[in-house]
């Protein structure tokens, strides 16, 4: 095939003659339309020159009508009454048959050549109108039009545009104007013989687009948007209404509204608005107000045990804090089914963690291992959180052995006990109960020095090298520094009891734990104030304060500590008040007092 | 007791939309009456008593919006029917086609319809209007005939036809209101132009139909102008003369 080889002579041949086969065709019919295109403008040019026609029938106000029409370039017309207009009315019923009466049109306009004018008398709606346009012998019929003088209703322009301005935008580049205009005289829109649409049109001076409104019937239109600064033209024209034909434009009315600079710079604002913002803040930052900080950086709140202002610790108003730690338990159950203060016990683990672990199950496994404590002491492992602590009621204290309040009468010296020799104690107390087990760890006990009017209790600093460390480790409740002795009141219904659980238990163990009544309880201090002079024994302190230390008789049921009463009678009297001590704390002893 | 919130709140929620209801009914009540007493009006033509809630002046002017809506619509129908079926050429020659309208004895210059009578004014709108009545019908059924009539003609037909069942009911009371005339005994005396055993070929239905729709323009913009011309007479502002 020639498709492949070009080089082919004979094939490079009959691809010549098979293109000029397949050109030669198009190249004939492009000829062919060329000349006839060329004819047509000629016969264009040639047949408005001979024949004369009719243009149009146009009626302004549906009463009365004129027709043109259009002489042509002939010569031979130039005379008037050259050609003249016939019509006739076919008025139904309408008799073709018969002979139909033309009728010369009545006037030939003066003003203009070429013209018939149809007045009131002659035009006659809603009747067909046929218009012949003949030679002056009428043997030659040059045109003929047919209509209804209601199609043909041209109506003439609107007068009387005018604007005035509505707005301009913020920025000053935009404004909108309301247009109006009269309708146009001759159509008797009053009486309502033609009901007219209106169409306005506006452009820009310099574009050649003109954008349109919608038809409407008022006489009025408001335009939106126009640029200031720009010269608009604007001009309005109506058709009658279900007609056909719009009428002519009415005169372009120019509208200009100079572009103002804006009343206000909006840039100029914003960007000192910005700048001023920046200066407050580098100068809030910079001075370090407190209170401007607080407002603009607010501190992250603190922790707060619920049902305890801090406030009212800062203040020492004991009284009411009181008042809430006192009072039958039955009527604050949110304070006992609840361990805010747990959470926020600050335990420092790391040093103690194998300590913990070691010591822990060394006392775990020598308990009498009651289904009630198992699962809680077997699987402790303490974390930050403060909760876990809970669930062994000897715990919560085993990080901060200093301000735990010693239950063991040979602790009173603040002497520290040897491993697990407590433990050995405690067993040997009560055998047949279930024990609650002292933390067998060094320095677990120490003596409370003072308790403040503000309700801080101060633990004397231990005699060991760890002082430091004692001092350093806080159990927080609130913003306290020191703390209170971590000991929970039994919710008994008889009020307090003498006994005691050292320790508290978070609601989640103790759920599944060791008592069906909720264990937790509020902090309470145990003590009285004592001189920092009374380390020595206080059981043997001839002093009118009570000891510091009393002595665990056992444990009695639900994990709870049997006190024995202070022999120290100096006390017993104070005992017999609800609030024997000038700082109104119950101590343990005086708690047995009170309960029935 | 968060339940029982809710159920308060439901039921107030509930109140407060049937207040606003009431409160709605209570002001647009008036509106009720205006709108529908004239249709009341309108069918029941023994009955005066609701008539007389709308002032006559309102019942030409409803009648008067009626008759453009018609002949507006009429003309857009008619223009459309144009484009859709009806050849350039011959779109003039309608009349010549054999098929003229069927005029009754009605004037039909400026002047001739500024001459005549009130009464004669309302008794030619409802003789056009009683005389279309049935053409319309006869033209529905054959726009349906055809196969690629457009839906919008047809639509726009049957809408035609039922206002002017209304129109001519308008008109009825207005006659009986201004011209303080018993009800008319109307008779439908007509040509029959149309015989409906036959059915023309398709270019003949055509052409009558295109005929019948340009025709009814036509007298729908006469009863429209008589009509205005009318209200200006009983307005009393403009000379209309």
């Amino acid at each position: 095939m020639c498709l492949i080889s070009v080089r082919n002579p004979r094939c490079l041949r009959s691809m010549l003659l098979h293109a000029m086969a397949a050109a030669l065709p198009t190249l004939l019919f492009c000829l062919h339309v060329f000349t006839l295109s060329a004819t047509e403008s000629a016969s264009q040019q040639v047949l408005p020159q001979i024949h004369p026609r009719i243009t149009g029938c146009v009626s302004a106000n549906t009463e009365t009508f004129r027709c043109r029409w259009n002489v042509g370039h002939s010569q031979s017309f130039s005379q008037p009454g050259d050609l003249r207009l016939f019509y006739i009315t076919i008025k139904p019923p309408a008799n073709f048959p018969g002979v139909e009466v033309w009728s010369e049109c009545p006037h030939y306009s003066t003003d203009r050549p070429n013209e018939c004018f149809f007045n009131q008398d002659h035009t006659s709606i809603w009747n067909t109108y046929s218009v012949q346009l003949r030679s002056r012998d009428q043997a030659t019929l040059y045109d003929e039009n047919l209509f209804h003088v209601e199609d043909i209703v041209q109506p003439d322009p609107p007068t009387g545009l005018n604007w005035t301005l509505l707005n301009v935008s913020l920025t000053g580049t935009h404004y909108d104007i309301m247009l109006s205009w009269k309708p146009p005289e001759s159509a008797d829109v009053g009486m309502g013989w033609m009901t007219l649409h209106y169409n306005v049109q506006y452009r820009n001076v310099e574009s050649d687009l003109w954008e349109q409104t919608d038809l409407g019937k008022e006489t009025h239109r408001s335009l939106y948007a126009l640029r200031t600064g720009v010269n608009n033209e604007v001009r309005v024209r109506c058709k009658m209404s279900g007609g056909k034909e719009f009428g002519e434009f009415s005169d372009s009315v120019f509208v200009h509204v100079p572009f103002k600079v804006s009343r206000f710079p909006v840039v100029a604002l914003l960007v000192f608005g910005a700048l001023c913002l920046v200066t407050i803040l580098m100068l809030v930052i910079i001075s370090k107000q407190e209170r401007f900080m607080a407002i603009l950086l607010p501190p992250v709140p603190g922790p707060k045990i619920r049902g305890i202002d801090s406030d009212l610790l800062k203040k020492g108003k004991l009284k009411e804090l009181k008042s809430i730690l006192g009072g039958p338990p039955f009527l604050r159950p949110e304070l006992y089914n609840h361990d805010p203060w747990v959470e926020f016990i600050d335990l420092d683990i790391e040093e103690h963690s194998d300590r913990l672990t070691d010591l822990d199950t060394d006392c775990l496994v020598e308990r009498s291992l009651s289904s009630n404590w198992s699962p809680l002491s077997i699987g402790f492992r303490d974390d930050d959180s403060g909760r876990a602590s809970c669930c062994d009621p000897d715990l919560p204290s085993d990080p901060e052995p200093s301000p735990f309040v010693p239950l063991i009468p040979n602790q009173t010296n603040g002497k520290e006990p040897t491993t697990c020799e407590l433990s050995s104690e405690v067993h040997g107390a009560a055998p047949g109960e279930p024990r609650l087990v002292a933390p067998c760890r060094e320095r677990l006990y120490t003596q409370v020095s003072d308790v403040r009017s503000s309700g801080k209790v101060l633990l004397s600093p231990e005699e060991q090298t760890e002082t430091g460390r004692d001092t350093g480790k806080d159990i927080v409740v609130g913003k306290e520094k020191k703390v209170l002795p971590l000991l929970v009141v039994n919710p008994d219904q008889g009020g307090y009891t003498s006994e005691l659980i050292a320790g508290k238990m978070s609601p989640t163990f103790s759920s599944g734990g060791v008592s069906e009544t909720r264990q937790t309880g509020e902090v309470l201090v145990s003590s009285e104030p004592p001189s920092r002079h009374q380390e020595s024994d206080p059981t043997a302190s001839p002093l009118p304060p009570a000891p510091v230390y009393t002595v665990v008789d056992g444990v009695g049921r639900q994990n709870s500590l049997l006190l024995t009463p202070n022999s120290v009678p100096a006390p017993q009297p104070a005992v017999t008040k609800i609030m024997p001590t000038p700082d109104g704390y119950l101590t343990p002893d005086l708690m047995g007092s009170v309960a029935p | 007791m968060v339940l029982q919130k809710a159920k308060g709140h439901v039921s107030s929620c509930q109140a407060d939309t049937i207040m606003r209801r009431c409160v709605w009914a209570v002001l647009l009540w008036p509106n009720l009456l205006t709108s529908s007493v004239p249709l009341d009006c309108r069918q029941e033509q023994g009955g005066v008593s609701r008539c007389s809630s709308i002032s006559q002046e309102k019942l030409l002017d409803r009648v008067i919006q009626h008759a453009e809506l018609i002949y507006r619509v009429s003309e857009e129908s008619c223009s459309l029917y144009e484009e859709t079926f009806i050849p350039l050429p011959l779109q003039f020659q309608r009349n010549q086609a054999g098929y003229s309208c069927r005029t009754l004895p009605i004037p039909s210059s400026r002047s001739e319809v500024q001459q005549i009578s009130d009464k004669w004014l309302l008794h030619s709108v409802l003789m056009l209007v009683q005389s279309w009545l049935e053409p319309l019908v006869y033209l529905q059924t054959s726009l349906d005939r055809y196969d690629a009539a457009p839906e919008v003609i047809i639509n726009k037909t049957k809408w035609v036809s039922e206002k002017l069942i209304s129109l001519e009911q308008g008109v009825v009371v207005l006659i009986k209101e201004m011209l303080d005339e018993g009800l008319l005994n109307l008779n439908h005396s007509e040509e029959a132009l149309f015989q409906y055993d036959v059915q023309p070929e398709m270019v003949e239905s055509v052409m009558k139909d295109y005929t019948l729709l340009s025709c009814f323009k036509k007298d729908a913009h006469k009863m429209e102008a008589f009509l205005k011309l009318l209200k200006c007479r009983q307005t009393e502002i403009y000379n209309c003369s």
